[in-house]
């Protein structure tokens, strides 16, 4: 369905409530193209619809949801009907604060890539090759591929409510991904490479020769010995990092005291050129939303400005307890109801990647970590996680080293850094951009 | 979904010609309440009702998902997926064979009772992770319960049902103390419906939780080092799972990202070490009747007295290598490819007795908890992250140590080591692996040591 279609479903499905009750819907429409090479041929072309609704009723005291595969009339009334019942069963034993709706009049946004809406199947398995091949053209240490290619996506997501609110949004999307495998004299080494955009902004052929450069680049790799070391990210290894640091940024987990940075705000808290933001309205980013999973409109959150911690990120019942607004950070689905970044990035401090790095005289160039949703602990914020990369001497990467474990916890890892380059790349929900941060712990087996 | 509707689509995916054609249609109600400080968070129940089919031509497949199971829906589908492969030979579709299959033991609550029962839980957990210590200042609850039920049917005759219960619940106290605020968890997950609260103690895993909260307040950090290290019975099996699990997967193996690879009847670990993968065990977190290809479940030894048997398979890269199938090919949901997956993973028994490996180790760590860890599977390098440990001093257990991590190398862990007891069991928490798709697993192994692990520091 259109999304002017689709609103109008809604703004029925949501016009009758069961009475003391309030009924939110959100309705998400997903088709996505996802094709992988191998050899120079495509290897799977996966092409899907999906509809998702999801209702939420709340009363004066509590909260219920329920989704369903589904966009129709009938199915949605079902699911109003469904989250109403569960809502009865919970009852008044889990007081909430009550969060009433920021409305904004609009109607429909939209982030649309015409070169993305234009792709053909033909497009698509062109640029899925172009990953494949340019990650294992014309070096015989390339022993091929787990997997790369190439997906896109269409988004259209309404919001409605009881209250009379109708928003409407439509975006593109797109990632490309390599994974590749090199063998030399005994010794294997992976890489994994990615990239994401709002559509053709994603150059495939660049993320296969960086995965094709970063696997290549390790083999041969030796330990290195234990010590506090600076050590420089790259854009991959920060994309990851961001993406952990996010779930501890959010009002509701402060709140709890299960995050470390609970009772901070208005604290220094990072490195003071430190910035960083949350930003759904990107041009570019991956998750770029018009408002999120309870309608708010979203806007950029700083949440670390100038070292200092600004902001956390709410929802309406995180915000209504805290006394602040909304942020337009909502996420509701199957399993998780709550605050989450969409776009996380690093603000540059005026360095590149290439002056960053030589102005390191030594250290450690952490091309891929592993372990890191294991070894980050979100409650005290400690960090520790597997890496490999290259010895950084002179201002120069160098030798190729594994087996290294890092250790230390986001605070001091925010307050250490000394420089952010300006090499934002978004992958998923978070950017990759090359960081240094002094003094940090690095073991070695 | 109806016989003949099933038939029209396969049908259809085969119309351009392809070599096989797999439709797997799901039908999945999840339930999830979280809790905390005694609020409810989050009530939420969802419906995921879809259809993925599959046609494979050659060394292409197409896959088209969708959630319109109108007639038109599915042939549009079938359209699509069939449209993604080069045409063939059209093949005729074999006569069918049908299987049934339950999973799950059965449900003693129905559905429309859940809700009821799964407050009255949290709050028997809740209560008793706040009394165990007043040091707890929040406690968090999560269930979890999914009632999943599957058709597959292919155009090589396959047409089979299963239906699958899950439910887990995860527990988290935090303490406040000298050391900040410290957590504890405890989970517990299997195959089963709401019965499986009745069957465990959730009073005492969270007890046990928050006195693991309490102990880290007391915790030492752990210098960078290198240490014998004893794994305790249950949820020490993710080193397993990741230290030489993954790399025994084919879909890995066959595409030379593991360490293991063309080493099938070699001795690749301590001849202490038999591990096995066994979806058949009952109600247990990765059980299945089963797999998502409709191959039965079957009981896998990987490694035997140290012996490298065999690897996982699944249909799709068991047929390019000439291989059939374990019974490993699983799915996240229908809108997933089926990918090579482990199961119920466990390290076999040994004849030591627990309390002798720890005293024969005299210094070193006692891992009590762990929260997960990763591997590169080429290389064999993991690392994992220990969230409950203790040091072992003179041969007994004695202080509470902070979380730490531990790297090493698959291969050479599984060579060394050196003990492995006779108190053998499955970690009763469920967990979830993460390769690239989420899939239920179970684990299980004996205390066993490692006489040398790299640790973290912090």
């Amino acid at each position: 369905m259109a999304v002017d279609q689709l609103m109008e479903v809604a703004a029925a499905a949501v016009a009758d409530p069961a009475a003391g009750t309030r009924v939110e819907l959100l309705l998400s429409q997903d088709a996505v193209t996802t094709v992988t090479a191998k050899d120079a041929a495509v290897e799977t072309y996966l092409t899907g619809r999906t509809a998702t609704a999801t209702v939420t009723v709340s009363d004066e005291h509590s909260q219920a949801s329920a989704t369903v595969p589904r966009c129709d009339l009938a199915g949605l009334r079902q699911a109003v009907e469904s989250a109403t019942a569960m809502l009865r069963v919970a009852g008044h034993r889990a007081p909430l604060a009550a969060a009433r709706a920021q409305h904004v009049a609009g109607d429909v946004d939209a982030r649309l890539d015409a070169g993305a809406a234009a792709l053909s199947p033909q497009d698509r398995r062109e640029r899925a090759i172009a990953v494949e091949q340019a990650a294992t053209a014309a070096d015989p240490r390339v022993a091929g591929v787990y997997t790369a290619g190439w997906e896109d996506r269409l988004t259209t997501s309404v919001f409605a409510d009881s209250e009379g609110l109708v928003r409407g949004s439509t975006a593109t999307s797109s990632y490309a991904f390599a994974y590749v495998i090199a063998h030399q004299d005994g010794d294997s080494r992976v890489a994994l490479a990615r990239h994401g955009g709002s559509g053709v902004d994603v150059d495939p052929a660049a993320v296969g020769a960086q995965a094709r450069e970063h696997a290549t680049r390790l083999l041969g790799s030796r330990t290195a010995r234990p010590g506090r070391v600076r050590v420089v990210l790259d854009p991959e290894v920060t994309a990851d990092v961001l993406y952990f640091l996010g779930q501890t940024l959010t009002g509701r987990a402060a709140a709890a005291g299960s995050s470390p940075f609970a009772r901070r705000l208005g604290e220094l808290v990072a490195s003071p050129h430190l910035g960083l933001r949350d930003d759904p309205r990107a041009a570019s980013a991956p998750g770029w939303a018009a408002f999120d999973d309870e309608g708010t409109p979203t806007r950029p959150v700083d949440l670390v400005s100038n070292g200092v911690l600004s902001e956390l990120l709410h929802d309406r019942r995180s915000a209504q307890e805290a006394g602040c607004m909304s942020t337009g950070s909502a996420v509701i689905n199957e399993t998780f109801s709550g605050a989450q970044p969409r776009a996380l990035r690093l603000l540059p401090t005026g360095s590149t990647s290439e002056r960053l790095l030589a102005d390191s005289p030594g250290g450690i160039y952490v091309q891929a970590v592993s372990g890191l949703h294991s070894g980050f602990d979100a409650v005290t914020g400690d960090l520790s996680f597997g890496a490999s990369g290259l010895s950084i001497e002179g201002g120069e990467l160098t030798e190729p080293l594994s087996g290294l474990v890092v250790s230390t916890d986001v605070i001091r890892l925010l307050t250490s850094v000394c420089a952010v380059a300006d090499d934002t790349r978004w992958i998923q929900r978070s950017a990759g951009t090359t960081v240094a941060i002094d003094d940090v712990m690095v073991g070695a087996a | 979904m109806d016989d003949a509707l099933v038939d029209q689509v396969l049908e259809r995916a085969l119309r351009r010609g392809a070599d096989e054609a797999e439709l797997y249609a799901e039908s999945t109600e999840v339930s999830a309440l979280r809790m905390q400080d005694t609020r409810l968070l989050a009530l939420h129940q969802a419906e995921r009702c879809g259809v993925g089919i599959r046609v494979r031509a050659g060394r292409a497949t197409g896959f088209a998902h969708t959630t319109d199971l109108s007639l038109s829906g599915l042939m549009s589908a079938a359209d699509s997926a069939s449209a993604a492969v080069s045409a063939g030979a059209a093949p005729r579709a074999q006569e069918r064979r049908h299987r049934h299959g339950t999973a799950g033991a059965s449900v003693l609550v129905r559905p429309n009772g859940v809700v009821e029962t799964v407050l009255r839980v949290l709050d028997r957990i809740d209560r008793a992770a706040r009394d165990e210590t007043t040091a707890v200042c929040d406690v968090t609850v999560q269930y979890d319960g999914v009632d999943q039920q599957v058709l597959i049917s292919n155009t090589a005759g396959l047409r089979v049902r299963d239906h699958r219960r899950r439910s887990s619940v995860r527990i988290r106290a935090i303490t406040e103390g000298k050391q900040g605020n410290q957590t504890g968890e405890r989970w517990l997950g299997k195959s089963r419906g709401l019965e499986l609260f009745e069957q465990w103690d959730v009073e005492l895993l969270a007890r046990q939780a928050a006195q693991a909260a309490e102990a880290k307040q007391r915790g030492q950090a752990l210098a960078h080092g290198v240490l014998p290290v004893v794994m305790g019975p249950g949820a020490g099996a993710i080193v397993v799972h990741e230290a030489c699990g993954h790399g025994l997967e084919a879909d890995l193996v066959q595409a030379g990202a593991s360490v293991y690879r063309g080493r099938v009847g070699e001795q690749v670990a301590s001849e202490l070490v038999t591990v096995v993968d066994d979806p058949t065990l009952p109600g247990e977190h990765g059980s299945f009747t089963v797999d998502d290809e409709g191959v039965p479940g079957q009981r896998t030894t990987l490694i035997e007295n140290g012996m490298l048997k065999g690897y996982l398979w699944d249909r799709n890269v068991g047929r390019e290598a000439g291989q059939a199938s374990t019974g490993n090919g699983r799915r996240q949901d229908y809108a997933h490819l089926p990918m090579v997956r482990m199961t119920n993973t466990f390290v076999a028994p040994g004849r030591s007795r627990a309390a002798d490996v720890i005293r024969d180790t005299g210094e070193g760590l006692y891992v009590a908890g762990l929260g997960g860890g990763e591997v590169n599977t080429t290389t064999g390098d993991f690392v994992f992250s220990v969230t409950e440990g203790y040091l072992i001093e003179n041969g007994e257990l004695t202080h509470p140590v902070l979380p730490t991590s531990v790297i090493g190398n698959g291969p050479q862990v599984l060579r060394s080591i050196d003990a492995v007891a006779d108190d053998g069991r499955m970690w009763e928490g469920g967990a979830s692996c993460g390769k690239v798709q989420r899939a239920p697993i179970g684990l299980g192994q004996p205390t066993l040591r490692i006489p040398a692990l790299t640790l973290g520091e912090r």
